[in-house]
């Protein structure tokens, strides 16, 4: 362990960091070793702002060189929502061509229907491949990326070879589907393609701001591990809150902060249902708790007041943040997290009268523009039963089994005194994750 | 508490069933779940009906049928009845494809405790008794846990905040209802069997009194395709509450403004033994209402568009034990079990390739525990010759067994 190192949560829209000094050993609990710590809502304050803050903060470790990152992060699930590979060509055995989209068009798509290439054993040749990279980079000239999907059985390794060979030459990075015939596995390879440039987003900036040799390790399969594949990322946050929930010797867990309630189980589930279809990988998330913090509140089609089903996208934010103009379920409840001290570091405007007044202004409008019949509610009316239901929701996914509340708005549930609901108090992202990287 | 807290909890109650029920004592709906293909809303009330007329559910006890001709599609289709509270009863419906075999209204667990006699009959004597045991279980633990929120059921069970929910439910209804066209319009449907399913709907309002009837009058008459009244009344009333945007409100006091005249023993009306032909009328007369609702509130004056069913397949291979369907819908494709084939080893794909055209699926059966290929539905399908072909025939429908060797083509065309 070096003398030195960072720790960091990267969620959807927001990051918190801190860096905590391991000279003595000492637990990173203990204010003392925290040396620097920072949370930013991403959408005002970019990631490369926090690394260069987190430089400028300490120059003379930053001299030398930060030595070690941790991450746990999330920050690919804003992914989940899109078709990805738009830069992603396939090169399929002939007669398989978007196999993977076919057992269910619900599912969004991971790779664009057009830039395939079908792979025949007994045609290919190099000049055939040069006249389908023509056609690849005239339908998208910024294509890098590519899956092979060539079948052992029906395409022979020399030719898997001179695939491999050709677009490595033209600069492709190359993803290899060790399963073509296994769709759930074609999958994967295409969300390993599809992902690489965000993750390689993540990994460029800390590189840029902290140093070249900075040992970059994410949180995934139980440890922190460096070297690790793309889509093992999505299931970096649930993996670590459950396995903090077994620290407290419980099987389920429910965590809140500002982007998302959800349920987490330690069980280990091996088929992931992703938006893109069913893949293998180990995950630990149950279910969405309703309704999502970023959902917007709303009069619907009949001028009720409603909640959205749908997150809004995290830019601008709630009105709270200061830019949002739509009300969200987070600024319902502004002041019951008035006092909260994540709440403050990532919206430090929060709780300025203009603040307040816009919220008021925003849920004022909405009652009275409501249609006055049995079903008119106020804002307040809401809250009670949001929080009422995600009382219920957490009871129902746990079946009434012991579940350890986390994270930092983990207060807005109220825990009944005969129910077995506990707490991890003083949750802090950074700190948690230092726990488990110096173990 | 009011009829906003009302409907909130009851959403918690139901949110956990994607197809269910919840009626008071008197069997007046209360709220209801249809988020799957096969849509049971009123075969489940019928259920219900059966259920507390001859056994008289109480808390704590769970109750199971299945029936395929009043439109649970297939054996394996099972109905569940509980009762959360003396006024208040869940419901549902889920798939078990290790049943086979027709169940009469039946008590699985009385006051929680398994009853002696039938789980010895129903599930130790199967072959599969410990899958079964463990499926049944899973559904007393699903109910159990609702049953356990006390103030939640103590709330829903309450005849006041029911009819004031009732009475939220019917000025929803009416409020959407005066939104849209008044009026009549009718259409029909040229079976593959050479029937007409004709099909009116009228929305009026008299003495204020706000009416939507359908009206199946003319319709041909049963022979060998044909399905229950219910079958086609669930369906009918999906089509209605999403085209008037209630969706969330279906109750009671919505389903008193829908009339539906079924000539007796018409095609759609003449419940099937089996209930081979359930989805594809329900599709048919749903299909049948959503054009007359469409075209009735179209701004163009004089509409000319004829009806034109849309294109669907669906497919069951048939193992013991268990079913894998394949559906096909106009552009949407489901094929939940072909990846779980694929993996076994029980088949081998020949060829599988989707393009903006459409979809190409060949494969080979590996393993011999395949008893019989069926088509279940197919609509719309009629230019499409080389659809599905055994071993390079062509299988227009019905039931094809189905060996070691097999080949199976589709060609669906979006």
């Amino acid at each position: 362990m070096s003398e030195h190192a960072i720790a960091l949560y990267l969620g959807e829209s927001y990051a918190s960091l801190g860096v905590f000094d391991l000279k003595n050993k000492k637990k990173p609990t203990q204010k003392h070793t925290l040396l620097f710590e920072k949370s930013v809502f991403l959408p005002q304050v970019s990631f490369k702002n926090l690394l260069n803050q987190t430089k400028a903060a300490l120059p003379e470790l930053a001299e030398t060189g930060f030595k070690k990152i941790f991450i746990v992060t999330r920050y690919l699930d804003r992914l989940k929502t899109f078709r990805l590979g738009g830069s992603v060509v396939q090169a399929v055995t002939e007669g398989f061509e978007n196999c993977y989209a076919a057992t269910d068009t619900k599912a969004l798509s991971l790779a664009a229907a057009t830039l395939v290439i079908s792979i025949n054993d007994s045609t290919i040749s190099e000049e055939f491949l040069t006249s389908e990279l023509a056609r690849i980079r005239k339908i998208n000239p910024d294509a890098n990326k590519i899956v092979l999907q060539l079948a052992e059985e029906k395409i022979s390794a020399k030719n898997r070879e001179l695939v491999h060979h050709f677009f490595t030459a033209a600069e492709f990075k190359v993803f290899v589907c060790s399963q073509p015939n296994d769709l759930s596995q074609v999958r994967r390879s295409l969300l390993n393609a599809g992902s690489e440039g965000t993750k390689e987003e993540i990994l460029s900036e800390i590189k840029e701001a902290l140093g070249e040799t900075i040992e970059i390790s994410f949180w995934v399969d139980g440890k922190f591990k460096t070297e690790i594949e793309n889509c093992e990322i999505f299931s970096s946050a649930s993996d670590f809150l459950a396995s903090c929930v077994q620290d407290q010797k419980a099987n389920y867990g429910a965590y809140l902060d500002h982007e998302t309630f959800r349920m987490i189980s330690t069980d280990k589930k091996s088929s992931w249902q992703s938006p893109w279809g069913p893949m293998p990988m180990d995950h630990k998330d149950i279910a969405e708790l309703t309704p999502h913090p970023f959902s917007e509140i709303k009069l619907d089609h009949l001028s009720m007041l409603s909640i959205a089903k749908k997150p809004t996208q995290y830019e601008p934010g709630p009105v709270l943040a200061g830019r949002g103009m739509k009300p969200l379920v987070i600024d319902a409840f502004q002041s019951d997290l008035s006092e909260n001290s994540y709440m403050q570091s990532l919206f430090p405007n929060m709780n300025t009268e203009l603040q307040r007044k816009k919220i008021d202004n925003h849920f004022s409008v909405l009652e009275k523009g409501q249609v006055s019949n049995l079903l008119s509610t106020t804002k307040n009316e809401m809250k009670t039963l949001i929080l009422s239901g995600l009382t219920t929701e957490i009871k129902q996914h746990s079946k009434n089994n012991p579940v350890v509340l986390l994270g930092p708005l983990q207060h807005l549930v109220p825990i009944d005194a005969k129910s077995s609901v506990t707490r991890l108090e003083n949750f802090y992202w950074p700190t948690e994750i230092m726990k488990k990287a110096i173990l | 508490m009011n009829a906003v807290g009302f409907q909130h909890q009851i959403y918690q109650l139901i949110q956990a069933f994607p197809s269910c029920s919840v009626v008071n004592a008197d069997g007046a709906l209360l709220a209801s779940n249809d988020q799957r293909t096969e849509i049971l809303t009123t075969t489940r009330l019928v259920a219900f009906q059966i259920i507390k007329k001859y056994l008289n559910p109480k808390p704590h006890d769970l109750f199971v049928m299945n029936d395929p001709e009043n439109g649970g599609y297939s054996l394996s289709k099972l109905i569940f009845v509980a009762a959360i509270d003396p006024n208040l009863y869940l419901i549902w419906d889920d798939n078990c494809s290790l049943i086979d075999f027709k169940i009469p209204p039946t008590p699985l667990f009385e006051k929680s405790k398994k009853n002696e006699f039938v789980w010895k009959a129903l599930i130790e004597s199967n072959e599969n008794s410990k899958e079964l045991a463990a499926f049944f279980e899973n559904e007393k633990a699903k109910i159990d846990v609702l049953a356990s929120q006390s103030l939640l059921v103590k709330n829903l069970s309450q005849l006041k905040l029911q009819t004031l929910w009732l009475k939220a439910t019917q000025e929803v209804f009416e409020h959407q209802f005066s939104n849209k066209a008044m009026g009549s319009f009718d259409c029909q449907y040229k079976t593959p069997t050479n029937q007409l399913i004709k099909l009116k709907f009228t929305s009026e309002e008299r003495q204020n009194i706000k009416l939507i009837s359908l009206d199946f009058t003319n319709s041909s008459l049963a022979t060998t395709f044909h399905t229950a009244s219910h079958v086609i009344e669930s369906g009918l009333v999906q089509k209605l509450i999403q085209f008037y945007q209630v969706e969330k409100y279906l109750t009671q006091s919505i389903l008193d403004k829908i009339k539906i005249i079924l000539p007796p023993k018409s095609i759609a009306s003449k419940a099937h033994p089996t209930g081979q032909f359930n989805h594809e009328i329900q599709s048919a007369c749903s299909q049948l209402c959503q054009h007359n609702l469409t075209q009735l509130n179209s701004q163009i004056r004089k509409s000319t568009a004829s009806f034109e069913i849309d294109s669907e397949l669906w497919l069951e291979l048939k193992a013991k034990n268990q079913t894998f369907k394949m559906n096909f819908h106009q552009k949407n494709i489901a094929l939940p079990c072909l990846e779980k084939l694929i993996e076994n080893k029980s088949i081998e794909v020949k060829k599988m390739q989707k393009n903006e055209l459409g979809f190409q699926l060949s494969f080979q059966v590996l393993q011999p525990h395949f008893d019989v290929l069926k088509v279940t539905t197919k609509l719309g399908c009629a230019k499409q010759d080389d659809l599905l072909k055994i071993n390079d025939v062509v299988f227009l429908g019905g039931d094809h067994p189905i060996k070691t060797g097999d080949t199976i083509s589709i060609k669906w065309t979006f």
